[in-house]
């Protein structure tokens, strides 16, 4: 079991979530932007210190602020599109695996950089938790803590984002 | 395809910029610096918990000590001694000079 976080060392705070919140950030918003937004969920995290009630985990609290970060920044500009099916099928051409093969898209959805392209297309919802499920690993309960919602929309949402990018990979 | 079945690869390792932690925390000192100040002030007291509580024990035993009242005996000794003391010798300066 992890050992739970002294909040009042707040560099040490930053040392041990720095990864998991600069790659969720990545997901959501591209690479270039990463660490702009990363600091600003350490910076918002600091500011609200007093508002965590350790009810969750360290780690758990930090991955909600990051989530309503990011989702706050894409409704502000509409589209990431920094990492866009459009671009990799361009930087590819037809020999993207996994595309080329629109039956079967097991191998696609191996490969990261496909499922962040497809990742790109859908809803921020969809995004956030597909990110935060298959990304970060979180359990159905720390998804539901993380984005404030119950157990039983945790596995609704999941479901329905999984269906999304299935449909998107079969767009293509 | 049942979308519950479907393998998702999103996890990877994440290069974290070098110094990452260090801006954060130049950030939060330029942008709140009283407030960083603050907190860095706490976070010493309560690296010091030990320390500051036997000083915090301390000045309770003293500050018991002086409230609570002292024994009879003490008490009568420190009103009146001196000036019991003052009068035997100024007693036996006077038997001396009518002697």
């Amino acid at each position: 079991m992890d050992e739970p976080d002294d909040i009042s060392d707040f560099r040490a705070v930053v040392l041990r979530h720095q990864e998991n919140i600069l790659r969720l950030c990545a997901g959501f918003l591209g690479d270039t932007a990463a660490e702009d937004a990363a600091q600003e969920v350490f910076i918002k995290a600091y500011r609200n210190l007093d508002r965590f009630e350790g009810r969750s985990k360290l780690s758990t609290w930090l991955y909600r602020i990051a989530s309503n970060h990011c989702l706050d920044v894409l409704s502000k500009r509409k589209a990431a599109r920094e990492d866009s099916l459009e671009a990799l099928v361009e930087k590819r051409g037809d020999s993207a695996p996994g595309l080329a093969t629109a039956g079967d898209f097991t191998a696609g959805f191996e490969d990261r950089e496909t499922v962040m392209a497809l990742l790109s297309r859908l809803s921020p919802d969809a995004r956030a938790i597909l990110l935060l499920r298959e990304g970060e690993g979180l359990s159905y309960e720390e998804l539901a803590q993380t984005l404030e919602i119950s157990l039983d929309a945790v596995k609704t949402r999941l479901y329905r984002a999984r269906e999304a990018l299935i449909k998107e990979a079969s767009n293509i | 395809m049942n979308p519950d079945d479907i393998k998702i690869n999103l996890k990877r390792s994440y290069p974290v910029p070098r110094g990452f932690a260090d801006r954060v925390m130049a950030r939060i000192q330029e942008e709140s610096p009283a407030e960083a100040s603050w907190r860095g002030w706490l976070s010493d007291l309560l690296d010091l918990k030990w320390e500051v509580g036997a000083a915090a024990f301390a000045s309770l035993f003293v500050l018991v000590y002086s409230l609570v009242p002292q024994p009879m005996e003490s008490k009568v000794l420190q009103d009146n001694s001196a000036q019991s003391i003052f009068d035997d010798e100024s007693d036996l300066f006077q038997e001396v000079a009518d002697e």
